[in-house]
Order: C-alpha cells, then sequence, then structure tokens
C-alpha cells in the first residue's frame, strides 16, 4: 500500500514536468501577423499598400492635427478661431507665428509624415530583397516610393534638414539619424518619383476601384514640385509639361469649379491625388475616434470638416434654416466647431470679382446675413472678419444626416489638383524664360475662372501668377510655402508676426530633439 | 502540455467535487441524538497554581460548556458519546482532557503566541514565530462588520505598507493596492491569490468569507512567486468548516451614504461679481442661484446580507455561505446602483491518513449602472463642481432658446416632470447638464465571474506532503451602452440612437504541483519544499474599449434603435443592419515555473531560509524568456536565549531578508516581430473599403524581465505579558529594468513598444505597534501602524523623460530621473504680483504685460523669459506617509470599534478647471481669497478664467493629506442568557459610521484620489467622491 501511494504521489509530481514542453510558452502573434509571414502574395502587399493610403488619409484628418489645418493656418487666409481665445492655445501660437518646438500640432505633422515613411519602408524593403517579387508587387514598391518620396517632400518644405530613414530600424542603435541636408532629401525624392514614374500605370489604366491610387501622373506632379522648391525650372517645366501633354487630367468647367470641393466631384477629371473619406460607418459619439479616445488612424470620415465650421452654439452663428442659404454653393450650411474662420484679406482678395467663380469660396457677412443667417453681435465672434468659407464647409450634403452629421463628414480632401500642376508649370515656363508658354497654362486656369485671357509677360505676369495661385489654391495649404519660396512672406506676413531668417521652417519638434540621440539643441533651425 | 490529460483531471475532479458537495449536504441533517450522560468534577489552575476562577470548559464538538466558579471548581454532564473536554481561558493554551469519572485537575499555562499562531505563505503555512520574512496578517474579526463591498478597501489602514486607492466612489468602482509604493508603470497591484488561485478580481469575493489574509511584502515571502510578486502579494484563506458543532452566521446591513465634503463653489452673486471682473461677458437669463453640489447628491440606501453554514467533523469540514449587496449611488442614486450576488463552497476532508481533498467554488454575479465619472469633458460629477450657478436644473415652460434648437431639429430631453432639462447659461463645451447626462447615459456592467480549485495531498510518509492543485478563473463580463437622441450643448449631443456591447472573457487555469517534507533530527528542524506550477490565461475580447489604442479597433454597435428603451436596446434592436459593427481581440499568455524552499531552525532560535523559483513567460522574447528569482532570510529569536530572560519581554526576533522579484506586467508578447494590424481599412474611388494593414510598433527583440530586489530588515517583539505588539521593518526595494512605453521615436515612424526604461527606488520604514488589554471584563485594545515612503526614479535607459497620459491635451506628469515616480509638472508661482510697481518691474525683467493681481510666474528655466519652457516640477502625488489605526473598548456586552487612516505628504491635482470654457464654476476661494485693488494680500489672482499659468500651474495642486474615520462603530451583544433561550449563540447589533469623518485641508469632493490610469495618480477630474455611511446591522450565530 505505501509503494502505492508513494507512486501515485510521485506521478502527481511528474506528470506535468513530463507533458510540458517548450512549446506551452510560445504564442504566436494572435491577433497581429509578423512581417516574415506576411507580404508573400501580392494580395497581402496591396494590403500594405492600402495601409499606407489610410496613414496618407490620417495626416490630413487626424482630429487635432490635420496638415492642411495646419498649413492653412499659419498664412493670411486662415484664422485659428473657435468659441474663445483659450480653446486651442496650440493654434493661436500657430496663427500669431507664436509657434515653439514643443508645439504637439508640428510634431503631429512631424509623426504622421514619418509614419508614411516607416509604412513605406516595411513595404519596399523586404519586396525588393524577395528574389521571387511579382511583377504586380514591384508595380506596389514604385507606388510606395511615390508615397515616401511625397512624405518626404511635405518634410523638406516645412523643416528642411530632416532624418533620412530609408529602411527601419530593427536595433535601438539604428533608431537615432542625424538631419540629413535639403540636397540629400531632394536626391531621395527624385530617385523614388523616377523609379515611380517608370513603374506606374497611368491614371487611366487603373480600373474603377484603384483610380484612388498614385499614377505616373501623381509622381510627375510630385517631381514637378519638388523641382520647383529647388528651383530647377527647366526639369520641372519638363515633367510637368508631360504632365499636361499626357492628356489624363483636364479643368472642370466653370460650373462645376466648386464641386473640385464636394463629394459630389469626387475622382473627377481635375484630381492628381485626392485623401479619401466615407461617410458609409454612420459613426457616433464613442466609436467615432474624433474625440481622440481612439486611435485616430481608424477614423474614416473628414473630420477636419466638422473642426472648421463655422460655430453654432448659443448664437454664435445661427443657422436658422439649414437649407436656407440658398446660394449655388454654399447650400445648407451646418454648424462647425468653428476652429477656422477666413481672413478679411482672401475674403476681399476672392469677392472683389464677382465674375471670378473662385469668389464662390466665402460668403461675406452680408450676403450670409441676407440669406438668412444671424451673427452675434455681443461679443462678435472670436477671430470673425466678416467672411465664412464656402469651399470645403460643412454643408449638410457632405455628412450623412441620419447618423451623428457632425461626425460623418465625407468629404475627400483633393491633395493634388490639375489646376495647381498648371499654375507650376506657368511659374516654371515663366521662370525659363517662356512666358510665351507660360501664359498658356495660366489662362486655362485664369479662363477657367471666368476671367478674360492675359497676354502679360515678364514680372507682370509672374505677379498674375502669384495672384492665381493666392485665389485658386486658397485654404489648400499651399500659400504659406509658395510665400517663402518667393521671398514674399516677409512682406506679406510680417505685420501678423513672420519673422525673416526664422518662420520659414518649422522647428524641430522638442520630443524628436529629446528622443534622437542624433538631434542636439544646437541642430534646431534658426531662433529657436 | 498533454491537453487531454488536463481536461480529464479538471473535469474529473469537478465532477467528484460535486458528488462531495452532495454528501456533505445531507450530512447538514444529521444532527446528535439523544445521550447519555456522564458528570465531571475538576478544579482549573492557573500561574503559580492558583486555582483559575472564569474558565471555560467545553464538550469539544458540541455546544455544552460551563464556566469555573471563584474557586476554579467545575461540574459539567457530558453525553456519553463525547470523549473529550476542552478547558480555556484568555491569554492560556487551551487544554484538551479526556472525560473521565475522576475528579480532574486542569493546569493551563500562559500562553505563547507562537506555539499556535500560524501564517500562510506561499505554497504553505508557517509559524509566526518562525517567519523571517515581512508579512502582515489580518484576520476575519477585523473585516466581518465592513460596509465595503471590496477586501482591499475594508483592510484600508489595517496594516503598514499598503496603500488602497479607490478610483472611485461609486458604488462597485474598483482599487488599486500599493505595497510599498509604487514600482511599476504598467500595472503595480499585486497579485491575489484566493486559497492559492490566482484571481483577477478582488470585487468577486465577499470580505464576509475571508478566513484570513496575509500581506506578503519583503521579497523573502514573495519570490515564491517570482515573476509576479514584485509588487507583493496578497494571499486570501477562505472561511473554511469547522469541527464544532454546525454553525449558522446571519450578517445584515442597512445604510445610508450621503456626501461629507469640503468642496464649496460659488454662488451666483459671487460667480457674477467674479466673471465681470474677469471680463467675462455672462448670460443670466433665469435668475437661477443653483447650488450643483447640493443639487446632484443626495442620500442613497445600501444593504448587505451574508447567510453561512458552516460545520463538520474532524475528517471534514465545510461551508456553505451566500451573500447579496445593493447598493445605490449618492449621485443618481439607482444610476448608479451596484448589485452583487456571490456563493461560496468550501469543502476539505481527510478521506484517508494518508489523502486529503478539498476544494472551494465562488461564484459572483454583479451588476453595475455606471454614470461617467473621472472625466475632464464630460464627468457627472464634475459637472457639480464646474456647471454654472446661473443656469436652472430645468426649465419652468418651453424657453424661447430651447424652441429655436427644437426647430433646428433637436433632440431636448425632459425629466420625470415633463420639464426641459437646461442648457448651460455660461458652461460650453462637452460639460452638459449632469441630470441630462445620467438620464440619456444607459451603461450597465455585469460580470459572472466562478472560481473553482480543487487540490489533493497526498501523505507517503510522515512529513511528506504531495499536493497537486488545479484552480480556474472564469469571468464573463458584459458592458452595455445605449443613448437616445439627445442634445446637451453643441459639442455633445447625439442625433442618432445607437447601442454597444463590449464583451470579454478572462479565463485563467494555474496547476500546481508540490511537495513539501518536513524532518525534526534533535533540535535541527527542516522543511523542503520543491514544486512546478503552469498557467494560462485567454482573453478572448469584443471591443475592449479600455483606451488601449493597440487592441482598440472596433465596436459591437448599433443603430438607430427601432425604439428607445431598455428592453429594445440590444444589438437586434436597431433599424440598420449596415451600422452593425463587430471587433475584438483574442489575447493568450501562458507561464511554467520550478521553485523550490528551505527553511531551518535550530530549537526555534536560529531561522534561515532560502528560496529560488524559475518562470518562463510566453510574453518575452524567446532569449529572454526565463528569469530566476531567489532570496534568502534569517532570523534571531532573541528571547530564546538565556541571557535575555527579561520579564518584560516576552518575544523578541530580528530578521533581515533579501530577495529578487520579477514583473511580467501587461505585456501582450511577440515583442521581437515586426507586427502587423491588419484592420486598416481606406475607401476607395467607389466608396468601397478596401483593407489595409500597418505596423504596430517598433519591435523590441531586447525586452526582458522587470525585476525587483529588495532588502528588508526587521524586529518583531511582544511586551509586557503579550499586551503589546511591536513590529518594525525597513526595506530598501529597488524596481530593475522597469518596463514602461517610451515616448515614440518619432522619425523612426513608429509608436516605441514596451522597452526596460529605467530603475525605480523606494525605501521606506513600516512600524506596526499594538496594545491590548482582554483579561478584565473591561478589556480595550489600540493598534497602529505607520509606513514612511520615498520613492525615485534612480535609472533613465532612454534619453527623454516620459510624459503620462494626458491632461487635457498636456502633459502633467512625468517619469524622471531623480523624481518621484509620474510627478505633477506645471508652472511654479510665486505669490502675486501685489501692485503696479511689482507688475512694472517684474515685466522690466521678463518682457511680460502682466498687471497686478496676475500671478508671479517663476522663470524656472532661468532664460528671462516666461514661456512654457518654463513648466517644471510643481507636486508629487506619492505620499510621506500613510498611516492607520485602530481603538477597541469592550464592557460587558458593549463594544465600541474605531478605526481610521490617513496619509500625509501627497499632493492632488486638481483637475477638473477648464480655462478653455470661461464660464465654468469655480471654488468659493476663487472669488472670497481673489486679489483685488483693495485686497493686496491676496492668496488668490485677480479674477481669470484661462490663464494657464494659473490652471496648469501649482494653484491647482491641493494639499491631499487626509485623516478619515473609516469606521465607529458601536456595537452590543445581547447577553446569551437571553439568546440561548430563543436558540441563538450570539446575536449582536451595532451602529457605524463609515467613512463619515475626514480631515483635510483639500477643497475638491473627496481627497481620496485614484485614477485607473497608473501615470496619473493623484489627479482629481471631479472624480465621484466615497460616501459617507450611517450603517444599522445585526450579527446573528446559531
Amino acid at each position: 500500500m505505501k509503494n502505492i501511494i508513494y507512486k501515485l504521489s510521485m506521478l502527481l509530481l511528474i506528470t506535468f514536468i513530463g507533458g510540458c514542453s517548450k512549446e506551452f510558452l510560445e504564442i504566436k502573434p494572435q491577433n497581429n501577423m509578423a512581417t516574415a509571414d506576411f507580404l508573400k502574395t501580392d494580395a497581402q502587399v496591396l494590403q500594405a499598400v492600402v495601409g499606407l493610403y489610410d496613414r496618407e488619409q490620417t495626416l490630413y484628418s487626424s482630429a487635432w492635427n490635420g496638415m492642411r489645418f495646419i498649413q492653412n493656418v499659419i498664412t493670411d487666409d486662415s484664422q485659428s478661431a473657435g468659441p474663445n481665445a483659450f480653446d486651442t492655445p496650440e493654434y493661436d501660437a500657430l496663427d500669431k507665428f507664436d509657434w515653439q518646438p514643443n508645439n504637439t500640432k508640428i510634431r503631429g505633422l512631424w509623426q504622421r509624415l514619418y509614419e508614411i515613411i516607416a509604412s513605406a519602408n516595411a513595404i519596399i524593403t523586404p519586396v525588393e530583397a524577395m528574389t521571387t517579387a511579382t511583377p504586380g508587387m514591384l508595380q506596389m514598391v514604385a507606388e510606395a516610393k511615390a508615397l515616401r518620396a511625397h512624405a518626404y517632400l511635405e518634410l523638406v518644405i516645412m523643416f528642411g534638414d530632416v532624418p533620412l530613414m530609408t529602411k527601419n530600424p530593427i536595433l535601438p542603435s539604428e533608431l537615432s539619424k542625424p538631419r540629413s541636408p535639403k540636397a540629400a532629401i531632394y536626391t531621395q525624392i527624385e530617385s523614388d518619383l523616377n523609379a515611380a514614374i517608370a513603374g506606374l500605370p497611368a491614371k487611366s489604366a487603373y480600373a474603377a476601384g484603384s483610380k484612388y491610387r498614385f499614377s505616373k501622373g501623381t509622381a510627375q506632379f510630385l517631381l514637378g514640385k519638388a523641382d520647383i522648391y529647388q528651383k530647377k525650372w527647366a526639369e520641372a517645366s519638363v515633367v510637368l509639361g508631360q504632365l499636361i501633354s499626357s492628356g489624363e487630367y483636364n479643368l472642370l468647367p466653370r460650373a462645376n469649379y466648386m464641386d473640385n470641393f464636394l463629394k459630389a466631384g469626387e475622382f473627377g477629371l481635375e484630381s492628381v491625388f485626392e485623401a479619401s473619406y466615407t461617410s458609409q460607418l454612420k459613426t457616433s459619439w464613442g466609436t467615432n475616434g474624433a474625440d481622440g479616445t481612439f486611435d485616430a488612424r481608424l477614423v474614416e470620415v473628414n473630420i477636419q470638416m466638422q473642426l472648421e465650421g463655422p460655430r453654432d452654439d448659443n448664437g454664435f452663428f445661427s443657422f436658422a434654416d439649414y437649407h436656407g442659404i440658398a446660394s449655388n454653393w454654399s447650400n445648407g450650411l451646418r454648424g462647425g466647431w468653428g476652429f477656422n474662420l477666413p481672413s478679411k484679406v482672401i475674403g476681399d482678395v476672392l469677392s472683389s470679382d464677382p465674375t471670378d467663380i473662385r469668389s464662390y469660396c466665402v460668403i461675406s457677412d452680408a450676403q450670409f446675413k441676407a440669406q438668412g443667417g444671424k451673427v452675434q453681435a455681443n461679443p462678435v465672434p472670436y477671430m470673425y472678419q466678416d467672411y465664412l468659407r464656402i469651399k470645403y464647409a460643412c454643408k449638410k450634403y457632405e455628412t450623412d444626416t441620419v447618423a451623428q452629421p457632425e461626425l460623418n463628414y465625407g468629404s475627400n480632401i483633393r491633395v493634388m489638383r490639375y489646376a495647381d500642376a498648371l499654375l507650376m508649370a506657368a511659374e516654371a515656363y515663366h521662370m525659363n524664360n517662356q512666358d510665351n508658354l507660360a501664359i498658356i497654362e495660366l489662362n486655362k486656369v485664369h479662363e477657367r475662372a471666368g476671367l478674360t485671357a492675359t497676354a502679360l509677360t515678364g514680372d507682370a505676369l509672374l505677379t498674375l501668377i502669384k495672384l492665381e495661385r493666392q485665389k485658386e489654391l486658397c485654404f489648400e495649404g499651399s500659400r504659406f510655402f509658395d510665400l517663402v519660396r518667393w521671398g514674399d512672406a516677409p512682406a506679406v506676413l510680417g505685420s501678423l508676426g513672420f519673422q525673416a531668417n526664422h518662420h520659414e521652417l518649422f522647428p524641430i519638434p522638442a520630443d524628436e530633439i529629446t528622443t534622437n540621440t542624433s538631434i542636439e539643441p544646437k541642430d534646431q533651425n534658426p531662433g529657436y | 502540455m498533454k491537453k487531454n490529460l488536463f481536461y480529464y483531471l479538471h473535469f474529473g475532479l469537478k465532477s467528484k467535487m460535486l458528488l462531495l458537495t452532495g454528501i456533505l449536504w445531507l450530512s447538514v441533517f444529521s444532527l446528535a441524538f439523544a445521550q447519555q450522560t456522564i458528570t465531571v468534577n475538576g478544579v482549573v489552575y492557573g500561574e503559580g497554581n492558583a486555582t483559575l476562577p472564569g474558565a471555560t470548559i467545553l464538550v469539544k464538538g458540541k455546544s455544552i460548556g460551563v464556566v469555573s466558579d471563584m474557586d476554579g471548581r467545575f461540574t459539567i454532564k457530558v453525553p456519553s458519546t463525547s470523549k473529550t473536554l476542552e478547558v480555556s481561558f484568555v491569554g492560556m493554551v487551551t487544554q484538551e482532557l479526556a472525560v473521565t469519572t475522576a475528579p480532574i485537575n486542569v493546569y493551563l499555562v500562559t500562553e505563547t503566541t507562537d506555539v499556535s499562531e500560524v501564517v500562510v505563505v506561499g505554497y504553505g503555512v508557517q509559524k509566526k514565530s518562525l517567519v523571517t520574512g515581512a508579512i502582515s496578517s489580518i484576520k476575519s474579526d477585523e473585516i466581518r462588520t465592513t460596509s465595503s463591498s471590496r477586501v482591499d478597501q475594508a483592510i484600508q489602514g489595517k496594516t503598514s505598507g499598503v496603500m488602497v486607492l479607490p478610483q472611485g466612489g461609486d458604488p462597485g468602482s474598483t482599487t488599486n493596492i500599493r505595497i510599498r509604493g509604487v514600482s511599476s508603470n504598467q500595472s503595480s497591484n499585486p497579485i491575489i491569490l484566493v486559497n492559492g488561485m490566482r484571481i483577477t478580481n478582488l470585487n468577486s469575493i465577499n470580505p464576509n468569507d475571508i478566513g484570513s489574509l496575509e500581506v506578503l511584502k519583503d521579497a523573502a515571502s514573495t519570490a515564491i512567486y517570482g515573476a509576479e510578486g514584485a509588487n507583493g502579494v496578497i494571499m486570501i484563506t477562505l472561511k473554511s468548516g469547522t469541527s464544532d458543532a454546525p454553525q449558522i452566521n446571519y450578517d445584515f446591513q442597512y445604510g445610508i451614504q450621503s456626501l461629507r465634503t469640503n468642496a464649496k463653489m460659488m454662488n451666483a452673486s459671487q460667480y457674477t461679481t467674479f466673471q465681470q471682473e474677469a471680463g467675462q461677458t455672462i448670460q443670466n437669463r433665469f435668475n437661477a442661484n443653483t447650488n450643483w453640489v447640493d443639487e446632484l447628491f443626495s442620500n442613497a440606501p445600501m444593504q448587505q446580507h451574508h447567510l453561512s453554514f458552516a460545520g463538520g467533523n474532524d475528517k471534514t469540514k465545510y461551508l456553505l455561505s451566500g451573500g447579496y449587496i445593493n447598493q445605490d449611488g449618492i449621485i443618481g442614486k439607482s444610476s448608479s446602483n451596484y448589485t452583487r450576488y456571490t456563493a461560496l463552497i468550501n469543502i476539505d476532508s481527510q478521506v484517508k491518513s494518508w489523502i486529503k481533498v478539498g476544494g472551494n467554488f465562488n461564484y459572483m454575479h454583479s451588476n453595475q449602472a455606471g454614470i461617467v465619472s473621472n472625466s475632464e469633458y464630460n464627468s457627472v460629477a464634475g459637472a457639480g463642481l464646474i456647471m454654472d450657478p446661473l443656469t436652472p436644473v430645468v426649465y419652468n415652460g418651453t424657453p424661447a432658446h430651447i424652441q429655436t434648437l427644437i426647430d433646428a431639429g433637436n433632440t431636448m430631453v425632459k425629466d420625470a416632470n415633463g420639464n426641459y432639462y437646461s442648457t448651460g447659461e455660461n458652461i460650453t463645451g462637452e460639460m452638459i447638464n449632469p441630470f441630462l447626462n445620467i438620464a440619456v447615459n444607459h451603461n450597465t456592467t455585469s460580470i459572472d465571474q466562478m472560481t473553482g480549485v480543487g487540490y489533493v495531498t497526498i501523505t507517503p510518509i510522515k512529513g511528506l506532503n504531495v499536493t497537486s492543485r488545479l484552480g480556474r478563473d472564469f469571468s464573463y463580463f458584459v458592458n452595455h451602452l445605449w443613448q437616445p437622441k439627445f442634445f446637451g450643448s453643441t459639442e455633445n449631443t447625439n442625433s442618432s440612437t445607437y447601442v454597444r456591447d463590449n464583451l470579454q472573457i478572462n479565463d485563467r487555469w494555474v496547476w500546481d504541483n508540490f511537495a513539501s517534507y518536513d524532518a525534526k533530527l534533535g533540535k535541527h528542524s527542516l522543511t523542503a519544499l520543491i514544486g512546478y506550477s503552469a498557467q494560462k490565461a485567454h482573453i478572448p475580447n469584443i471591443d475592449p474599449n479600455s483606451g488601449n489604442t493597440q487592441f482598440n479597433t472596433f465596436s459591437m454597435t448599433s443603430g438607430p434603435l427601432v425604439a428607445e428603451g431598455d428592453q429594445y436596446a440590444t444589438q437586434a434592436g436597431s433599424v440598420s443592419r449596415a451600422n452593425d459593427r463587430i471587433g475584438g481581440y483574442n489575447r493568450e499568455s501562458t507561464m511554467a515555473s520550478v521553485f523550490g524552499r528551505l527553511s531551518y531552525d535550530y530549537n526555534g532560535r536560529y531561522l534561515l531560509e532560502g528560496s529560488i523559483r524559475r518562470d518562463g513567460a510566453s510574453e518575452f522574447p524567446t532569449k529572454n524568456k526565463y528569469g530566476v528569482f531567489p532570496a534568502v532570510s534569517a532570523g534571531w529569536v532573541v528571547t530564546k536565549e538565556d541571557f535575555l530572560k527579561v520579564n518584560a519581554i516576552s518575544y523578541l526576533k530580528v530578521r533581515a531578508s533579501w530577495g529578487q522579484n520579477g514583473s511580467r506586467s501587461n505585456l501582450t508578447g511577440n515583442s521581437d516581430a515586426e507586427l502587423w494590424i491588419l484592420t486598416a481599412r481606406y475607401p476607395n474611388d467607389l466608396d468601397q473599403f478596401q483593407s489595409g494593414g500597418w505596423i504596430r510598433a517598433l519591435p523590441n527583440a531586447d525586452l526582458k524581465w522587470e525585476t525587483s530586489q529588495q532588502t528588508d530588515i526587521g524586529i518583531d517583539a511582544r511586551l509586557f505579558k503579550n499586551k503589546v505588539n511591536v513590529t518594525v521593518d525597513y526595506f530598501n526595494k529597488e524596481t530593475k529594468d522597469l518596463i514602461a512605453t517610451p515616448a515614440p521615436f518619432y522619425s523612426a515612424g513608429n509608436l516605441s513598444s514596451p522597452t526596460n526604461i529605467g530603475n525605480v527606488s523606494n525605501k521606506g520604514v513600516e512600524v506596526e505597534i499594538g496594545y491590548t488589554n482582554d483579561d478584565h471584563a473591561f478589556q480595550y485594545g489600540i493598534s497602529a501602524n505607520v509606513s514612511f515612503l520615498s520613492n525615485k526614479v534612480t535609472k533613465m535607459s532612454v534619453p527623454t523623460p516620459i510624459d503620462g497620459t494626458g491632461v487635457r491635451n498636456r502633459g502633467l506628469t512625468r517619469f524622471e530621473l531623480n523624481e518621484p515616480l509620474w510627478y505633477f509638472r506645471g508652472y511654479k508661482t510665486d505669490g502675486l504680483l501685489q501692485d503696479d510697481a511689482a507688475a512694472t518691474a517684474y515685466n522690466a525683467t521678463y518682457g511680460t504685460t502682466f498687471t497686478a493681481g496676475d500671478l508671479k510666474v517663476v522663470d524656472a528655466n532661468g532664460d528671462k523669459q516666461i514661456n512654457s519652457n518654463d513648466i517644471t516640477k510643481i507636486g508629487d502625488p506619492n505620499p510621506n506617509m500613510i498611516y492607520g489605526g485602530n481603538l477597541f473598548i469592550k464592557y460587558k456586552g458593549l463594544d465600541l470599534n474605531v478605526a481610521f487612516q490617513g496619509t500625509q505628504g501627497n499632493d492632488i491635482y486638481m483637475g477638473w478647471f477648464r480655462e478653455d470654457r470661461p464660464g465654468s464654476n469655480k471654488p468659493a476661494y476663487f472669488f472670497t481669497d481673489r486679489w483685488s485693488a483693495t485686497n493686496h494680500n491676496a492668496s488668490m489672482p485677480k479674477p481669470n478664467n484661462s490663464s494657464l499659468f494659473l490652471y496648469n500651474g501649482d494653484k491647482m495642486i491641493g494639499n491631499g493629506s487626509y485623516l478619515r474615520v473609516k469606521q465607529l462603530q458601536l456595537g452590543y451583544t445581547i447577553p446569551k442568557a437571553i439568546t440561548t433561550g430563543i436558540g441563538i449563540n450570539t446575536l449582536r447589533a451595532y451602529v457605524s459610521l463609515d467613512d463619515y469623518f475626514t480631515i483635510t485641508k483639500y477643497e475638491g469632493y473627496d481627497p481620496e484620489v485614484g485614477s485607473n490610469d497608473n501615470t496619473l495618480q493623484g489627479l482629481d477630474r471631479g472624480r465621484y467622491p466615497t460616501a459617507a455611511k450611517v450603517i444599522f446591522g445585526l450579527s446573528v450565530n446559531f
């Protein structure tokens, strides 16, 4: 008996030891795939590429760091508004040229752009290393390179010298990279874009359902822009000329001009690339992520529309009847959160000539009230300068009215527009002493707006090109960097607080300097 | 592991337990029947052979007993079936005697506690006198009459070194427990073991079911739990049956809860003046003077019942119990109700001389109606602090602006009397009328939790015990939320109904196999333990909604609803299938361990112990999967030496220990792989979603265990015939390779993953002292404990300080070298600029445009500029001292108990202020203490609604020190003579004031501020305050 008991007890002890193997402690990733198991098929690489577009989408709409909004608010055409001066102090600091390296809005841009780069690297590095990569995969590598180049172009324009990451770090020692000179960044951009131009199909060659992707034309647009920012006028006019002569794009007719900024006209003829959003999720509070509680990358709506729309609370702006504002383009304005109001400067420029279709981009105080709108009189809404924005405004039909309307704007942001390409081409031709070619491209935009063709040359032509860019591309993020590269920023923005040799570039975010062991405080941009 | 074997064993055990339960139920009814009696006579003697009056003589296993008379004599009639008598007296060792007809003399000896008192240690029990680690013990009597639903709240202040921080005062709210300070970032909570089984939800245990609770504090005690012991271990031993007569216990409580607070906000006239002076245009259309704090809080009832049956014999013991608690909240009454049912079955049986089996099964069902709390944006409790007094609660009739909102298509909500809830007169933003908030947020959480443990112990030879113990902890959690349409403010409206559910299953099994061997050779005693343990946790989840972006992917959401109402607000009750979404994640983790311990003592005088554990855990990369955690300790019972035979010192032990522990933290595993999240999506040009993927975070192949190393030196003493008890401990705990997620490496394009970022040191001294005088009719005792703590980051392996979770989108807390963990940051101020001259001088130095009455902001970085670079340390949420104590007085049937508890030297950040909402109300002292042209010696600046120097500065720091009387209880036990007549053993009735008196300078609701976020301790966002309770209770024993 004793013996049996003894054996039994020993059995108890050793059952487990014997039965348990090392595998017990190895648990494979449960909700995620490791790179080693992923990117094996065209479909998987496509999934990674779609993820890259999703990052691109977040860049413009992340609830509190939308890139377009930040680029607009630092110009003379937008104000940081909101319910009062204290609601969004960091946007106010941007508006007043009081931004500091610890401004989290600037850090947000930096972070989102490098996320795009890392996501692109995550595709490019492993697929290029594969011996069995299919033609489809190689085309997607070209696509990833174009997206990476786009992110670097935005970085180099806004920050100057930046760390060049073309491979994702694996070891902690690879995390910190010093700032590379602008020239090196441009070299990488050009190399990526040339690969993309060679490897990507034309927009028309994409099947319906894939037309949202970067095409050869998108890469040409970006290369042209990169050349212009480097003042490589001849190269710019060549590549933009190729884009124009490709016949893949055209301007929308005057009557449909505002479709460029509405849901109705998405992926139209004039669109070179747009960040795509949707109302179809019908998100509600608590599930939308717009309030910052969820991962911003999961937000599929254009929450910026709501953020920037004129505010409608307790008599701030009153929309007595949502349908009542009967102007062609302003039909059905809704209340937003009011973070962005247009300036008097841009309002006056746009509405100076009512025949110019671009005057529809704003509505004046008088017009608004004539349409039945009400504006709080005492005190006047914060930063209200007698204009409301209609271009990209939060209109009833841009959102889902059954679900929570303020959270479901689905309008795409037109990131690259053919009109911009034409104006860039005009500028490049002019700077390359080809005014005859320049006015052809300029007049396409000019006449589409409803204005008579111009025959100006020389400096007068350049002045007109600049005015056309201001009007045509207002609220599209281009203005500030145009002024900087033209050298006009001190004159135009000086009264608003712009200081030469300082505000041309954003500061490297303070948090980057503290985490990145290869960038010291002394490496900061001038004046910070 | 062989899965099949496990399952057979698992379910096999379960079915056997069921069978046993049935048998034991039957035995409840097998009561004694009529018997013959024997008369026994005797005399009881005490110290120095003096006769001892008042000693109790009991027939063992029966409720028959007598008391010795003035001469120590007794006579007792004993049933012929009984063989044993028990003779006992307070302070003496109980003796058992054989029943005999001859007169007997009984000599009782004074009790030296070490003979009987044992404490529960990892995988066993130990005589208290031989323990070499730092362990605090709490017995069931100390928590039996608590009004807390949670054990940890019940033990608050009862032992040194343990801090209990409720996450909220709402009924059913969870707590954070900190043993010897905060030493980790991810989770600093200790592990909690119930009868050896690790549980995740302490709410599942009814405090009434607890027999004893041990807090293992030093590394020598916890190292046997290796990878999980770094934050301490709480070991709960459930009540078990008794070999005495079967017993029925019933406990009942009824209580009224109310708010007792220092918080006093401005009234309408103060508010109006303040706002005018601040230059704020305010609106006053309704001439209201609403005291939102008074309006919001109301008295709320609570009740508890607990019934238990215990019994058994020498071989088998059983206990069955059931408990019920129903508690309304002091905000929103039934809208923040907590209801809980608990049931426990606990059985042990010595089946044969060589085999003992047992097990327990605990079941809990709870239902909690939650209201929004602990949020600076939308908190109901917070609304009481910042709603402006000019806003009425409801309107009479329909004001014009409500009509306008209705005409614009908004849904305005009415109260039960048909009056519209008000919109804020002057408060804007997300913060809305709290009554509306309660009315539209239908949020309930139900939890079902089952914990079962079964064991078998075989004794093949004397002294050797081989145990196999298998436990499973299973919980099912459902959070259900639905909202009707409503308009609260422009930024807090809901224009389409929806319903959301979040389901989570938490399933863990642990299988421990261990053998212990006791040997005694002369004066040498040796106990050896070796064992092996494996565990696996499985957590499938649908919509975690935990704020953890890593997993926070989808929700199970539907809407709009067919109709509003509880019965319709289900996923099926929505109109559009297109809106339905579902998602979640699955999480698994495993751990396998071997462990051993060797305890040696020489004649109970010299004590030595060593233990070691090796853990392997799935969460770590292959190269760092295993961790080894050793500990050694030694003790010297000085009173056993001949040279220390002093009457005053009954017992004195000096002990020292050193050991290491680990922490798995809250890791999710596979940190060495670059992982893709495949839940991304992007709408294409046809508005169809394309499936996408991103990388989750940067990989970290170097991740290793967080190790905590602790040295402890302690003294245990009992003085003056055991009347005085003293325990003193010094500890030095260094947590190395602390795991946290560092700030992102932005240019690397991804979030960081958990990394070993640095070391944290916690040092302290703990003192427990008690005096008991219970050998007279008038009994009394007092005990107190105090812990001094200091907490500091001693090493950082990443270049940047780490910011805690943001508050209002700005960093508030920071983890930084040579600073306390997660200290507060903001603008430091040095009084006010009292007059124009001071302001002019200040502006000249710093280039500012301040005026008289503004705060004098300290130029912390010395650059002669005042800007956000001057944000610096303004406070520390970690207390320097925590303390607690207890006082009891007993006289005849009357008893009085006072328990108190407090903290000293901790700061609270008052985070409910909204500088972006200038119309929000402020505490009254903002008005009464403000600077004005006529009051230059003010403590508060001139009225200002928006200055970050004020609202993000040290004026927001409150003194978090407090002393709270946890319980003031007066009880009366009805004399036995009366109760036995009606078949009752003891009957005690009591009244109690729980959490009723608090001494604090803090001017928020409640100084007891916890947070569910480890990086935001001490942040008060208008947290639901702890209710004061008046309790009427009854304890009956049959």
